[in-house]
């Protein structure tokens, strides 16, 4: 949002000097023709992509009965090809993590947009980015020489591969985004929104809670989404500390057990699957059925953005 | 060049303020004068002379910005409202502010009207109520929005905004109602308005403003200071500083000489 009464920079006259119009003219169809093939194979990989796992996973609701897919066992030796312990691997997972990373990432934003002098955010900030910038590799890493042997020892199970180790380590790698997207979002809400907060005898902290945070709210949702987004589409980490046991959880206590995402069966069978059979076109339907999940969220995220600019655009009329 | 009549108290009496910022600009080079009650006092002068600093001081909005000297008093009703312990919160629900773009809350008429109210802690619907009645008929928005107090503050035009956040201002029963550039951005009918509603609530409140241009000034001032570039050249009486000013600058200002 920016101050519509900026003054704008005045166009630059984009008359050529005489002789030189010719060359300038071939430039300009050179450059604008390279923008444009770039830009157009964007859009055309990601349909590729899309055309490639419908024409590799379609096959698989054929060969396999719909009711066995949603059964609830997955075990594809022996032809058991139920997709919803996979599902609900990685929902629980993706929500686990979510459900730590919102609060968190909101309040550490709020700490460092609002609370803290300038010369500490500073600071901060570069240290989440950097946060950001870990490879999925080092955490899971970490979790598995740390996180693991620690909850296996605090929650007293087999194994301290459960899925709260993965929910845990994902929380901790979605945090940077959530505080990164919060922390920008609590920065464009204007300071004539703080005074006013203030100037009606408000405390600092109930301007926050009152005026700041709502008015940064859709913003929030946005962070959580690309929160979730990267939760979901995580591989590596998950796959490292959450024991990759297929199973449906019976109780919410089963979040200290083994547990195995969409992703990390991918990546565990692609490799070792007889190209063309069954389990082959199975592991597409998961990517298609992960593709259409994480599709649904950015297109829940992008509406979400689009109602806020047009609200934005309603207040400045 | 007294005139005939009662001299007004004064509400707040600066003495010898400075106010400096950390980069570097200084924007208020001891400042000494009196803000009369029951009057309107003038702020006028270029932009960058120091006005806003001097509004967001007098109720500690400063406290927030990168303020790296402070030094002078501020007395209101004799009492140093500089002093490092001295109640902010109670000092700005004594002391409202107006802002030049308005600045209506995330919700519904009705509620931003009462914000301030519900925050000190009044829950009685009727005495609400009535706040939101005598306000808006205060700040002459109550005939047009009346039937339709439950609607979203953004769907109100500019002028009215700034009459309800003027409206918001007046249900904390604010002793001083500050407003800075209130009418900078309104069509002449809702100028017109505003400035009749100032005129009626002299009666029972300090009112500073720094007007959005010298003919405004002219127009509204009982007292009127001359700020530019963080010094006050001249504070006199309204019809003094306009039509027979001592300092040479401020004459050379009113004509329009420069500005």
């Amino acid at each position: 949002m920016a101050h519509s009464d900026q003054p704008l920079s005045p166009t630059p006259q984009l008359s050529a000097a005489p002789g030189s119009g010719k060359r300038g003219t071939l430039a300009e169809t050179l450059i604008s023709r390279a923008i444009q093939v770039t830009g157009i194979s964007t859009v055309v990989l990601v349909l590729l992509i899309f055309v490639f796992l419908i024409r590799e996973g379609l096959p698989a609701f054929v060969q396999v009965p719909l009711a066995d897919l949603l059964s609830a066992r997955w075990y594809p030796i022996e032809d058991y090809f139920g997709l919803l312990p996979l599902i609900a691997g990685s929902l629980i997972i993706t929500v686990g993590a979510a459900v730590i990373a919102l609060p968190l990432g909101v309040a550490t934003a709020i700490f460092i947009a609002e609370i803290v002098p300038d010369w500490v955010r500073d600071i901060l900030k570069p240290m989440v980015e950097i946060l950001a910038g870990i490879p999925s590799v080092v955490i899971g890493f970490v979790g598995m020489l740390v996180i693991v042997p620690l909850f296996r020892v605090a929650f007293d199970t087999p194994t301290g591969l459960t899925a709260f180790t993965g929910i845990v380590l994902l929380a901790w790698m979605a945090l940077p985004t959530v505080v990164s997207v919060v922390e920008d979002v609590l920065d464009t809400v204007p300071r004539t929104y703080r005074d006013a907060g203030l100037a009606l005898g408000m405390t600092r902290w109930q301007t926050i809670a009152k005026i700041v945070v709502p008015a940064g709210k859709s913003g929030i949702l946005t962070a959580l989404m690309l929160g979730v987004g990267r939760a979901i589409g995580e591989t590596m980490t998950v796959m490292m500390v959450t024991g990759n046991a297929p199973r449906i959880p019976s109780g919410p206590l089963d979040i200290f057990r083994p547990a195995r995402t969409m992703t990390a069966t991918i990546a565990a069978e692609m490799g070792e699957v007889a190209q063309g059979s069954t389990h082959y076109h199975v592991l597409f339907a998961v990517g298609l059925t992960l593709f259409v999940i994480t599709f649904a969220i950015n297109l829940a995220a992008a509406a979400v953005v689009f109602r806020r600019t047009k609200r934005a655009e309603r207040m400045l009329s | 060049m007294t005139t005939p009549g009662a001299t007004p108290e004064p509400k707040i009496q600066i003495l010898d303020l400075a106010v400096a910022y950390s980069d570097g600009t200084e924007s208020l080079q001891g400042i000494t004068m009196d803000i009369y009650a029951h009057q309107i006092n003038v702020l006028f002068g270029p932009a960058g002379g120091g006005k806003s600093t001097l509004l967001r001081t007098l109720n500690r909005l400063n406290d927030q910005a990168d303020v790296a000297l402070q030094r002078g008093q501020i007395l209101l009703d004799g009492e140093d409202i500089l002093e490092r312990d001295y109640d902010v919160i109670q000092l700005r629900r004594r002391v409202g502010i107006v802002f030049a773009r308005p600045v209506p809350l995330p919700m519904s008429i009705y509620e931003n009207v009462v914000y301030g109210l519900r925050l000190a802690g009044v829950k009685d619907k009727a005495q609400l109520d009535a706040a939101v009645e005598r306000t808006l008929k205060q700040a002459v928005l109550w005939d047009e929005i009346a039937d339709r107090l439950g609607d979203s503050a953004y769907a109100l035009s500019g002028g009215q905004q700034q009459r309800l956040c003027l409206a918001r201002s007046l249900a904390l029963q604010p002793e001083v109602i500050m407003l800075d550039e209130p009418t900078s951005g309104l069509d002449p009918i809702s100028t017109f308005k505003v400035e009749q509603t100032l005129q009626n609530l002299k009666k029972d409140y300090t009112i500073l403003i720094v007007p959005h241009s010298v003919q405004q000034a002219a127009r509204i001032a009982d007292w009127a200071a001359f700020f530019l570039q963080g010094q006050l050249v001249e504070w006199g009486q309204g019809r003094q500083v306009f039509t027979a000013p001592k300092n040479r600058r401020t004459e050379e200002y009113i004509t329009g000489r420069f500005g």
